[in-house]
């Protein structure tokens, strides 16, 4: 049963990955630039130092290491 | 002042490290087209890492990166996302592209382009512009190594003769190891450079305002606008929302279309270097924090320097640091501008051979006839590029921009290739040359971009209406031919 499952659903979750990783980006296009950058474009409070949305921009960036390395633990089984 | 003879001898020794890893680098890759241009496709990681993340940072992001934060604030932001956004949709890209050029021997995205379209002339188009594209790139690379030398010498060392020496070094290794010279370097620069930046990014904020908080706090009581996006223009008005937000998207769109870069994917050992070179390459984005703080310790800093994009070596000259770190500064300078230089130098001379020469002649030159022909095409265009790096005075990053606009326009025949299977060849070659011609077009005159749109988001848009409109005029193409070559694409290796 668990075995004849497994190719489905690792398929799945394979789809549920690439799905959100295009959808992240997408996400990220829309919150780095204008009109929707306007949620996040101030300076206080400082985060570890830097303006907010400096560290804004540096979450995003490190956020998207974390959707490779979703698209890369699933494409490599 | 430090001691220029100090720092030249810290700079020769980075030199000599680069020729000795260059040289050695060569004994690795056989006698082929393949082994010079594409290193036997047998780049690991490591290697595939530092190859795309030091090529994509160059004197450009050394310099201009801190001359952004200083004179334009947080308008330098947009450097940072436009890279991870560019590199994104290479997951896929990349690893299509690798597979068909395993299977059909392709070393350049323009071979890949000209057999999935069956059209020679699709390679000479690509080839042409990405050649004419790629100078200008060359060229500024060549100016920011004089300019360094130069700066940290005290003149001494005059700017055409800096450039002479770092970029001589460049083809002696280009020449005699190829692609593995140019990624073998890459590694010892790309270190080199990530070590000077982050530890001159976090020691000077500490040494000027006690903090890097207290820097920010310090320049936010004096020039708010500098801590928020768009930040300002180049002349130092507020910049525009939508400008801002546009050169985003173009240089997302631009980014991988570069062929020094693009054509590292036919380098990768499998696809999983590719996916792992992707899954690191946000790191080499980090690097950006240091550099932004470098230019924004300039803001309040006691004097300016006669040029935005001096505001590093400025600060490092006057600063009062030991020669030591001044020389270390300036060979991570170099290192920055030769290890972009480097790949653009051999990429364009294997294009010019490969695609637009053996394209256009459908001549068959012998691999051994190829490789010396790429190797004096590198030579000469090192020499153009050295030219214009003379010649031109202000221009270069104009320039720059306007190669920019032209790149992007290689993006629709990619994508096409692999997603719209009615895509032909005559509608990819006509795109192109629309969309380079109205790009540069908007660039010679500025006042006819309606609202101030970029003009390579006006050329792309043109260029994919008459590729899509030409394409359906003309005859489909081979759909055997296609369904096999997209198989290929999406079929993973077994490795």
């Amino acid at each position: 049963m668990a075995q004849s499952a497994a190719p489905g659903s690792h398929r799945t979750v394979r789809r549920t990955v690439v799905a959100f990783s295009v959808l992240y980006f997408v996400a990220m296009a829309l919150f780095c630039t204008f009109p929707f950058l306007g949620v996040a474009n101030t300076a206080r409070p400082f985060v570890l130092g830097l303006p907010f949305v400096m560290m804004w921009f540096v979450a995003w960036v490190l956020g998207s290491m974390v959707v490779f390395w979703m698209l890369y633990w699933t494409e490599g089984q | 002042m430090s001691d220029w003879r100090i720092v030249i001898l810290v700079v020769a020794a980075y030199l000599a490290a680069n020729l000795y890893v260059g040289l050695r680098a060569g004994r690795k890759s056989s006698d082929t087209v393949t082994g010079y241009v594409a290193g036997d496709r047998g780049f690991g990681t490591l290697v595939m890492y530092f190859v795309t993340g030091a090529s994509v940072y160059s004197a450009f992001a050394f310099l201009g990166g801190p001359g952004w934060a200083y004179s334009r604030g947080a308008a330098a932001l947009y450097i940072m996302v436009y890279g991870v956004l560019g590199i994104a949709p290479f997951w896929a890209l990349g690893q299509w592209a690798a597979r068909v050029g395993r299977r059909h021997g392709f070393v350049t995205q323009a071979a890949m382009l000209a057999h999935r379209y069956q059209n020679r002339s699709v390679a000479v188009a690509v080839g042409l512009v990405s050649v004419v594209a790629m100078i200008p790139y060359v060229a500024l690379q060549m100016e920011g190594a004089g300019i360094i030398l130069d700066r940290v010498t005290d003149g001494r060392i005059p700017a055409a003769a800096g450039s002479a020496i770092a970029y001589g070094v460049v083809l002696i290794y280009v020449w005699r190891s190829g692609v593995m010279g140019v990624g073998w370097t890459n590694v010892f620069q790309g270190i080199f450079m990530l070590v000077i930046a982050w530890a001159l990014g976090l020691y000077l904020p500490y040494k000027l305002y006690g903090g890097i908080g207290e820097m920010f706090t310090a320049i936010e009581a004096v020039r708010p606008e500098l801590l928020t996006a768009p930040g300002l223009d180049a002349d130092g008005n507020p910049w525009t929302p939508f400008g801002f937000s546009s050169a985003i998207i173009v240089s997302a769109l631009g980014f991988m279309m570069w062929p020094h870069l693009f054509m590292k994917a036919f380098a990768a050992k499998d696809d999983a270097t590719i996916r792992r070179t992707i899954l690191l390459f946000p790191t080499f984005q980090l690097f950006l924090i240091p550099l932004f703080l470098v230019g924004y310790a300039g803001v309040l800093y006691a004097s300016a320097p006669d040029a935005a994009d001096a505001i590093m070596p400025h600060i490092v000259l006057t600063s009062g640091l030991p020669s030591i770190v001044v020389g270390l500064f300036c060979a991570g300078g170099l290192a920055a501008s030769m290890s972009t230089g480097d790949s653009l130098l051999h990429g364009a001379a294997s294009i010019a051979v490969q695609d637009v020469y053996v394209g256009a002649t459908k001549s068959t030159l012998a691999q051994s006839q190829q490789r010396t022909a790429i190797r004096f095409l590198a030579l000469a265009v090192g020499i153009v590029g050295y030219a214009v790096a003379i010649i031109s005075e202000r221009s270069l990053v104009g320039l720059l921009l306007a190669a920019y606009g032209m790149i992007v326009q290689l993006a629709p025949g990619v994508y096409g290739a692999f997603l719209w299977r009615r895509a032909t060849g005559t509608g990819v070659v006509a795109g192109l040359l629309t969309g380079t011609a109205i790009t540069g077009l908007l660039v010679i005159q500025p006042q006819w971009r309606p609202f101030g749109i970029h003009e390579g988001l006006i050329g792309i848009a043109m260029n994919i209406l008459v590729l899509v409109t030409v394409s359906l005029l003309t005859t489909p193409p081979d759909s055997t031919h296609v369904d096999r070559w997209l198989k290929t694409a999406r079929t993973a290796d077994s490795s």
